[in-house]
Formats: structure tokens, sequence, C-alpha cells
């Protein structure tokens, strides 16, 4: 009975067993397939072609005033057009220029500098007539409209922007067009007006006037929580300034009282608190402690509004005449800024700031947008292009035919779109039907791929290695860098366990120990190592191609963050190799040198060890925040590990390093990170290719994005010798304080920032003393430089690797090129073309004797 | 009368326990930090502006009255905020888009699964130590030792993928009665269900087996019943009354939904939303779902308890 209960169990087995190797054995055909790779046709073919695609999460609101993330705008840019368009740039033979782009006109006609036509109004003044670049006025096309045939003025437009900007919506879309690359005039107050509550003081006053002010500003320094019940949560800015999140009162003066030497206690803000400045002047006792807090803090006029909050009401507006943004008498769509954009050049051609700054504006069909209006609400609500066909509108190539929540979504061609027959899209848009499938399981999208049921795939890190040289793999760079954040919360320090990581020394020593071309391919395999910042798709002169990773000062601020030696003669020495050029020198750099990294780490065993952090036997535990433990983070934790351990070889704290997991949440890891409820973090930033001004400065210096929260980069003085006439300082600012003896220019890396970026004021609200934003490239380059040395010399954030995505493309279509063009991308659905069309292409599939595609070729 | 009594006393505290649940869900959902996630160039007091408008930042037991007050004047259980996909979204709708592929699954996986396991437990109960019964053993503890991850991966590797006997994901549409949409279902119900089909037919093989050598069963022998009238007429109908309620009770386990099962074959269902609401700290989404599984579940509680008197006339609940 035994043998036969053993007998059976073993059969059952072996048969289950078989049948797997079995099926797994069936081998997929061993020669490239034979087919025929064909030039585009465009949508002049009358065969059906079908490009079959997925997504791991389907878009919410597929219109730009309300979109939520990337998914929305991949199906947005199918449904909605361009005033101006990016293109490749072809030569004679009709190849494609590497790296070369054009700026075209597509659902615009043309595009005109209108400053002088508006001085006196909107803000305009006659300087802004003489600087230009302040109204532009763009001319649509007359045969533009939806998908239905109803026409497209732009009046429909300037409803759509007021629909944006709304009070009753705010969307908070809306400020995309007063706090990104262009301010609309009066668009915030627009969305603001009939605001009613409480504000930090500094937002609806930008002076402090103590005749008006006093009696109404309320000292405050609590946190939001703390203040929800007597100002609505509204926080004064000292608190924003300092990066304070909701810490409480108690701990934000702790922390000040200890990082920034804050004079004054406790007891005595509290006694403060909910005083009026008209109070507290009155009472010579709370004014002698202001005194001191404002003597400690200000360096600015109207800083002392940094202290309080304020209760306010945004004054009602009126749309016409304020709004910057309008149909004028002509038809024209006229958009009015306060800064100052250039979409055209001296000779009135298109620059590359047409297609990236006024590509385009929402858009939405008036009729259809009213009808799915919810007043009922606060704030309204509005259900236009979202979660079914009969909410949708297009006025682009491809309108929306199907789409199913949780399941999928089909676009077809939209017949009524202008660009169907116009010669600049001959040969163009040959897909006519886009198909995408919500698929959230990456093996299951690679077996339908395999099956020819989609025809693009990213490569998981499981296969990557099998399949990146095959003749369909192609790879994305992307602009995100990802960086190793370090916890830098003193509150958060604990002696025995992280306080190790409050040593600049202990925190280079941990980035030195990381080869970074090794980290990437044991960890990210198809991504590529990472010392800076900004990556080789940043371009600090678009019209001639200038990246900025090229550059020389770019170069030397690597060299100088990870420990190289300029010996002045042209030589760069990296640990114990000279380089006859900087070229040869950076290309050497790996971000690992491990005789440096013990070297710091003795020093700072030695300063630990004196200042009583670190006792001779003490562990260092760092603890890295992570939503679920799975194979790829355990495997990331011990490399990591392992290499912060290598640089401790030699010194007393040898294998003393542990790196353990602690949970966190995708809500929520970036603000349990900044209030110290783990170590290591990590986190990328990109976007804004043509900016890397902007992008260095928004993410690593200014408050809001940075994450190193008790790192001051105004306490972080750089100072340069520019080759610039010092015409550009701003009228009226105590610029002559930051000029030195020789010329040079000292300040800290917010004013430099702010600077660079030609802001008025600073992150810290004070006022900016010069405008480089003008000056002439190397001056800008040798700034943006020394901010991204000065930056990397913290070693709060520690570069790591930039993202690029692997690839595959079916055997059913082609890109028109494979390589990456930062303009372009690849040419997307626009020049894609078809090697089979649909009826064609079940057939190969079929053919194939498995029905399962190989590859690997 | 004593079980109409019954039956009303466990909806009263049903009722009760509900609104404790919810109660409690609301203010510990409420006390998580306000999750505010902008990019660059966004205006962080706008965002803040309209979550204010929203009520997000009034007291608790004001947004709990608010929320209260818009389900039953408006049957407005609130819009989508962080929900990846279903961002100001209706959170009914998408519940309601949602909920059918999920029930319908379970569903069909009871429908084959009960039987098929109920009848390996009666065949190895009454083969009981023959070779019927160790081959049905073997599988039984081989079905489940393994998760259902595998089997869900093994099925679509070798059927879907493999053999190409069935589509990898479920059909697009919503014609969820159509043979195509069935055919494409059931990868995933037999992921679902074989787990649940060991578990019947190891519940099912023990309870029989007891019953079958219970004192009673000789004695329906003896007055001259037949062994299939006795196993039919007496034993089976003893051993339900343990089995009954584990059909329920796993039915409604699995009317929540497999996250896994789901991803793994692009079901549109439910699995995945609760998991998502906490983690993205949704709170109109973790509302509606909460009510609807603590309901599910305190349903199942007293529909189990009833079902007793159903299966056996002998028990009575309530009854002194």
């Amino acid at each position: 009975m035994i043998n036969k209960k053993r007998i059976a169990a073993v059969a059952l087995s072996l048969c289950m067993a078989t049948g797997v190797a079995v099926l797994a054995a069936c081998g997929n055909d061993e020669q490239p397939y034979d087919y025929e790779t064909r030039a585009r046709t465009g949508w002049e073919d009358s065969k059906q072609y079908t490009y079959k695609t997925y997504t791991a999460q389907l878009p919410s609101v597929w219109t730009e005033l309300n979109t939520s993330d990337a998914n929305d705008l991949e199906l947005i840019q199918y449904i909605n057009s361009s005033f101006f368009e990016f293109n490749y740039e072809f030569d004679e033979n009709g190849e494609i220029v590497p790296g070369g782009f054009t700026v075209d006109y597509s659902a615009a006609t043309k595009l005109e500098d209108v400053t002088k036509d508006y001085v006196g109004k909107y803000g305009l003044t006659e300087e802004d007539a003489k600087e230009g670049g302040h109204a532009f006025a763009i001319t649509l096309r007359d045969d533009l409209e939806w998908e239905d045939g109803t026409p497209i003025t732009a009046a429909d437009f300037e409803y759509t922007m007021q629909q944006q900007l709304s009070p009753n919506y705010l969307f908070s879309q809306a400020s995309n067009y007063y706090s990104g690359n262009y301010i609309i005039h009066n668009a915030q107050n627009y969305v603001y007006q009939g605001q009613s509550g409480w504000f930090a003081a500094d937002t609806p006053y930008t002076e402090y006037d103590p005749a008006t002010l006093d009696a109404k500003i309320v000292f405050t320094m609590a946190s939001s929580t703390e203040n929800e019940e007597k100002y609505d949560g509204a926080t004064s800015s000292i608190r924003a300034s300092m990066n304070a999140g909701d810490m409480s009162l108690e701990n934000f003066v702790a922390a000040l009282q200890s990082t920034y030497s804050f004079p004054v206690s406790l007891e005595q803000v509290k006694q403060l608190e909910g005083k009026t400045m008209a109070q507290i002047k009155a009472d010579s006792n709370l004014n002698a402690v202001w005194s001191t807090v404002i003597g400690w803090w200000q360096s600015q006029p109207n800083e002392e509004l940094d202290f309080f909050v304020v209760e306010y009401t945004y004054p009602e507006m009126e749309w016409d005449d304020n709004v910057g943004f309008f149909a004028d008498d002509e038809g024209r769509l006229v958009i009015v800024i306060d800064n100052t954009i250039h979409p055209l050049d001296a000779n009135g051609d298109l620059t590359y700031e047409a297609a990236y700054y006024l590509q385009s504006f929402p858009l939405v069909k008036r009729e259809l947008w009213e009808k799915l209006e919810d007043r009922t609400s606060t704030p309204w609500k509005n259900a236009y292009n979202t979660a079914s066909v009969a909410n949708s509108a297009s006025w682009g190539p491809y309108k929306l035919t199907n789409f199913q929540g949780g399941t999928t979504y089909t676009l077809s061609r939209n017949e009524k779109w202008f660009g169907y027959g116009l010669e600049q899209y001959a040969k163009q848009y040959q897909t006519d039907t886009i198909e995408v499938r919500y698929i959230p399981e990456w093996n299951t999208a690679w077996s339908a791929f395999q099956q020819g049921d989609l025809d693009g795939i990213g490569l998981d890190s499981t296969i990557i290695n099998e399949y990146r040289t095959s003749s369909r793999a192609y790879f994305t760079p992307e602009t995100y860098t990802y960086s190793l954040n370090l916890q830098s919360n003193p509150a958060a320090y604990t002696k025995g366990k992280n306080i190790m990581l409050k040593y600049d020394d202990f925190r280079q020593a941990l980035s030195l120990s990381i080869d970074r071309n090794d980290y990437c391919a044991v960890n990210e395999p198809s991504s590529t190592g990472a010392l800076g910042y900004l990556n080789e798709l940043y371009y600090y002169d678009v019209e001639n191609g200038g990246v900025y990773r090229d550059t020389d000062q770019a170069r030397e601020a690597l060299l100088n963050a990870y420990g190289a030696t300029n010996n002045g003669d042209g030589t760069w020495t990296v640990g114990s190799v000279t380089y006859d050029d900087i070229d040869e020198a950076v290309n050497s750099l790996t971000g690992y040198n491990i005789t440096l990294a013990r070297q710091l780490m003795q020093k700072a065993y030695e300063e630990a060890k004196a200042a009583g952090d670190y006792a001779d036997g003490d562990a260092i535990v760092l603890t890295i925040g992570v939503q679920e433990e799975t194979a790829n983070q355990e495997r990331n934790r011990a490399y990591l590990e392992n290499a912060f351990n290598q640089a401790l070889v030699g010194t007393p704290m040898e294998g003393k390093l542990k790196i353990e997991f602690t949970k966190t949440t995708a809500s929520n890891w970036n603000t349990d990170f900044m209030n110290g409820k783990y170590d290591i973090c990590f986190s990328a930033w990109g976007s804004a290719a043509f900016n890397p001004n902007y992008l260095l400065g928004a993410t690593q210096i200014w408050d809001a994005n940075r994450l190193a929260t008790a790192w001051d980069p105004a306490g972080v003085s750089v100072t340069l010798d520019l080759d610039v006439e010092l015409d550009m300082v701003i009228a009226g600012t105590d610029y002559e304080q930051y000029v030195n003896e020789d010329g040079s220019i000292t300040m800290d890396l917010k004013l430099w920032d702010a600077c660079l970026q030609g802001l008025a004021q600073d992150d810290g609200g004070r006022n900016v003393p010069f405008n480089f934003s003008a000056a002439p490239t190397e001056v800008q380059l040798q700034i943006l430089a020394a901010e991204e040395t000065a930056i990397l010399e913290q070693y709060w954030a520690i570069p790591m690797f930039s993202s690029t995505l692997a690839s595959l493309i079916s055997y059913k279509c082609e890109y028109i090129s494979y390589e990456y063009n930062t303009f372009m991308g690849f040419g997307g659905v626009r020049y894609m073309s078809f090697n089979f069309d649909d009826t064609e292409w079940e057939a190969f599939v079929q053919a194939d004797k498995d029905h399962i595609l190989n590859y690997t070729f | 009368m004593y079980m109409f009594k019954y039956v009303l006393k466990r909806i009263g505290l049903m009722i009760m326990t509900f609104c404790i649940i919810m109660l409690m869900c609301f203010v510990l959902i409420k006390l998580l930090p306000i999750p505010i996630n902008v990019g660059l160039g966004v205006d962080k007091e706008l965002v803040e502006a309209n979550l204010r408008a929203r009520g997000y930042y009034d007291p608790i037991m004001v947004q709990l009255f608010s929320y209260l007050k818009r389900i039953f004047t408006e049957g407005d259980f609130g819009i989508g905020v962080n929900m990846p996909g279903y961002v100001n979204q209706p959170v009914l709708d998408a519940f309601l888009t949602r909920l059918p592929p999920t029930v319908l699954i379970n569903v069909y996986a009871t429908i084959i699964g009960v039987p098929i396991g109920l009848g390996l437990g009666i065949l190895a109960a009454l083969k009981k130590n023959k070779w019927q019964d160790h081959t049905i053993s073997t599988l039984v503890i081989l079905l489940i030792s393994v998760p259902s991850i595998v089997y869900a991966f093994l099925i679509q590797y070798i059927f879907c993928f493999r053999l190409q006997w069935f589509p990898l994901m479920m059909e697009t549409g919503t014609d969820y009665f159509s043979w195509e949409m069935f055919r494409s279902m059931l990868p995933a119900v037999f992921s679902l269900c074989l787990g649940s089909i060991a578990g019947y037919a190891r519940y099912t093989r023990a309870e029989l087996t007891e019953v079958l050598t219970s004192e009673f069963m000789l004695l329906a022998r003896t007055k001259g019943l037949t062994r299939g009238q006795a196993t039919v007429r007496h034993a089976l109908r003893n051993s339900m009354v343990p089995i009954f309620p584990m059909i329920l009770s796993e039915f409604v386990a699995v009317l929540s939904g497999s996250m896994i099962i789901e991803n793994i074959f692009s079901i549109p269902g439910v699995g995945m939303l609760y998991l998502t609401s906490i983690q993205v700290v949704d709170y109109d989404f973790f509302l509606l779902l909460s009510g609807f599984y603590t309901l599910v579940g305190l349903l199942a509680g007293i529909i189990v308890d009833i079902s007793y008197g159903f299966i056996d006339p002998r028990i009575r609940m309530g009854a002194k």
C-alpha cells in the first residue's frame, strides 16, 4: 500500500515536471525572420494598420486643465494639436541630421511679437516695449475643427483659459500659467480671487508697511496642524524657508537653535505667538524679543513679514482687460506675460522656444464642457475628457473611440484633423488605430508581445542582457538622474545608529565608495552611471546644440567634486593616474576612489569620537525606505552595505555598518524622509531639458523640493570671478556688498541661483542683486557649474545613475530612426511605418511554428 | 419566531458593528497627514486651497457629517484624488464598474470548485485508504502547499502562452456573459479555485469519513438502505453542516478579489483598488471599499449562521 502511495505521488510529480519541461523546451525558431522593411506610406495608405501597446496605468483625465500624470499626457498628445512643433532636420538627401531639429508651424500660421501694441495695458510699459518678448499674437489656421466638425476659434482658447484659471475649479494645473516658464499677466490673481482666509503675510503683501499692516499681521512660527483652528492651517513663511514641514513648534525652535543659532528660547517664541505686530511693539518685553528675532533673520527689507500670517481676501477680478490671454479683434490669440520669452529670432523665424513654451494651450469643446459641468459641489467638478468616449472631444490626429476603465482605450484616425492632406504631413501618420491595453503585470505583457499582441515593450532587468543586442532593441535616455539622499535632519540622528551622517567626510566617503558603472551593471543594467545632477540631455544652448555636460565647466565641476586634482598645466590627476586632457580625466571618473574614501572615513571617525558622537564598537545602522522588500531592493541594499563597509576597512569602524529596511508609502516617502523616519532614499529629478539653470536650482537649492531639509544653501558661499560687466546689477539693490575688492563676486547658493535664473527674489524672499539670465553663455555656464560643484560637495544628494529605458519594437512596425533625438524622440506614431498591415501581421505570427515570436535576433 | 427574532437581533448588531467600524476607519484615515505631492512649478497653496474647499482641513467630525450628508442626500461617495486611473472620477462609478469581473470570476470559481472539491472529497472518503484516496490526498497536499500565484503563472505560461488554449488576459468589453469572455476568464478562475478545490476535498473527506463510521450509518444500512442511499441521504447531509459554511466563507473571502490574480490576468476587478487606496491615501476610495468589505463580511456571518438551520433542521438559532 505504501509503495502504491509513493508510486502515485512520484508518478504525478514526474508527469507535471515532464509536462512543464517539455513545454519549456519548445524551441523558438533558430533563424532570423525573413521579412521586408517597408518605406513609410503615411496616412494615404488604404490598408489597416494598428499599433498595439500597453500601459501599467490607464489615464484619468485627458485634458490639460486637470491632467494628473504622464498617462494622461500619453493620451492627450494624440487628441490635441500644436501651434508650433519640433520636427527632424532633414538634409538634401532626406536623411535625418543627427541631433538637429526645426520648429514648424502646425495649427498656427503666424506668430508676432505685439508687445508694443499693448503698452499701458496689462502692466506693460514703454521699457517693456523696447525689450519685447512680453506679448505675442498667434494666428490660428482657419480650418481647425473638432472631431464632429465644430469650428475652433481663438475665442475657444480664451474661454478654456478662463476655465483653467477659474476660482470655482481651483485646478492645480492653473499654476502652470503663473509659476512655470512664463507668467500670464494676472493669472494668479484671477485664480486666487475671492480666496479668503489666512495666508503667510508675504503672500498677499510684498512690502511691509507698518502703518497699514501692524494691526493685521499675527506672529506665528507654529506648524500647519497647530494653526489649524486659529489660522486655517496657515503658517508663516519662515517655516517654508527653513523647510520645516509639519514639525511641531517645539521641534522647529530646537532645530533652529541647534543648526542656525536661533537666539530666542521656546518660551519667548510662545510669548510672541498669536500677537499682532502692534501688540508686540506696544509691549517692551515682547518688542525686545522680536528685535532679537528679526535681528537674527533679516538681511533684506520686508523680511519682517516672514514671521507673520494675515487674514486676507483676494479681490474679485474681471477677466476682460485684466488677464493677459484673449482673442483680439482680428481673431488672433494674444498672450501677455510678465516675464520675457523669445520664440522669434531677429528674422522673425520660430526659435525652439515657440515649440517649447507656446506649443499649445488648453482647449475644451465649450458645449460639452458646459454640459458636464457640476456646479453643485465645491470646488466645481467636470467630467470632461474622463471615463468615456461620450465625455471626450478631439482636435488632434486621433480621436478616442473606445474607453473602458481599468481595461483599455482605443484611438482612431480623426478624419477632421487639419493635417491630413497637408504636404508637411505627407508620408506620416500611417497608423490608423492605436490600441492601448491595461496590463499591470510585466510578465503578461511580455508574453503578449511575443505572441504578437503588442508592438512594443520595455525590457525588464531579468531579460535585458539576453535581448539588448536584438535588432529590435532600442534605448531611450531620460533626463532623470537618480540620487542617493542622505538624512540631514539633526532631530533624526541617534548615536550608535545614524549620527555619522552629520559628518561631511563620512558622507563624502560613502559617495566615493560606489563605482557608478559597477552599480548600474548590478542594479540598473539599462541605465548609465551619473556623477552630476544634469545628464547629457541638458542643453544650455538649444539653438546651437550646446550640451551642458560636454562643456569644460561641467567637466571641471565633476572633477573637482570627485577629488581629482587640477595640475595647472592642463593635466588632471584622478586617483594615482594623471591624464593629459580634461576629456580623458572625466571619462576615467566612476565616482569610486576607495583610498580617499578610507582616509575620509578615518577623519570622520576621529572627529566623531572627539565630539562624543562615536565610541569604539558602536554600530552604524542606516535605514533605507522601501514600499516593499523585493529581491531588487534587497540586492540594492546589500550592494550599498557592502560598498560602504569597504570604505570602512582599516578604520576602527570596520564591519560596523549595516543597512536595514524601513517601510514607507508611495504617497509619503518624501515627507517620511524629510521628517527623519529613515536615512537613505533614492529620488530622481528630470524634465526641463532646455533649462538646466532652472532644474538644478529648483530641485537642489529651493527649499520646496530639496530633501536635505536641514542643509541651508543660503549658508554656502561661492566666489566667482566672472568675466562680466557689472551693468547686470538690479537697480536699487545693495549689490556692492557682494563684490570683492578684486572684482570677484561672493554670494550664497540661493542668491547665485536666483541671479542665474533672472528672478527678482531668491528662494528665501531676498531681493536679488544681479540678473545673469542674459549674461554671456560662458558666464552662465561658469555659474551653473559652480552651483553644481557646491551642491555635490555637500554630499546630501549623491548622483547615482541616469535612467535609460531599454525596449523592443515588434517586427510589425518601425520608428523612423533608432538614434534618440531630444526633440523628436524616435519620431513616435507620427513617423512610424509598418512592415505588415494587420492581416499580414496575423499571418506572420501564425506562420511561426509556435506562434511565439523570437526577438533575440 | 425564534429564528425571526434572532435574525432581527443579528441585523441590529450588524448595523451597530458596521457603524463602529466605519467610524474607526473614517477617523483613522483622516488622522493620517494629507498627502500633497506637487511637481515642479505647481503652486502648493493652490493645491491646498482646492483641498480646503473640499473640506479636507475641517475638523474630523465636521468632515464626517459632510461625508454622510453627501451620501444620504446626493448619493455622492466622493471623487478620487490620488487613485491612479481614477483621479477626479466618482469613486462609486469606478467601484461599480470594477465589481462585476471580480464577482463573476469568484462565482465561476465557486461553481467549478465546489462540485469538484466535494466530488473528490466524497470519492476519497468512500475509497478510503485505496489508491484513489492516496492519489487524491497527494493531489490535495500538492495544491494546498503551492500558493495560487504559482498556479496562476503556470496556468498562464502553459495553457495561455505555450498551448494558447486561452487568451493571456481577460477580454476587453463589458459583455460578461459571452463565450469569449467566459473563456478568457477561465485561467483566472482555475488559478483561484485550485486551492479551494483542495480545501473542499480535504474537509469533505475528513467529515464524510467520520460520518460514515457513525453508528447511525450502521443503523441506516441495517434498515435496508443501500450504501449509496445511506451515503447520500444521511452521511452527506450530516457532513455538510460544517462544510457549507466553509463554502460561503470561502466565497466571501474571494469576493474581495485577488490582487495578484487580477494583476496577472489583467482583470479590471476591485482587488487592487483597496490596497492602492491605502497606499495613496485616497480617502473616498478607502471609505467606500472599507464599507463594502465590512458589510460583506458581516452579512456573510449572518448568512452562515442562518444556513445552519436550513442544512440541519435540528439546529435552531435563538431557541431557548
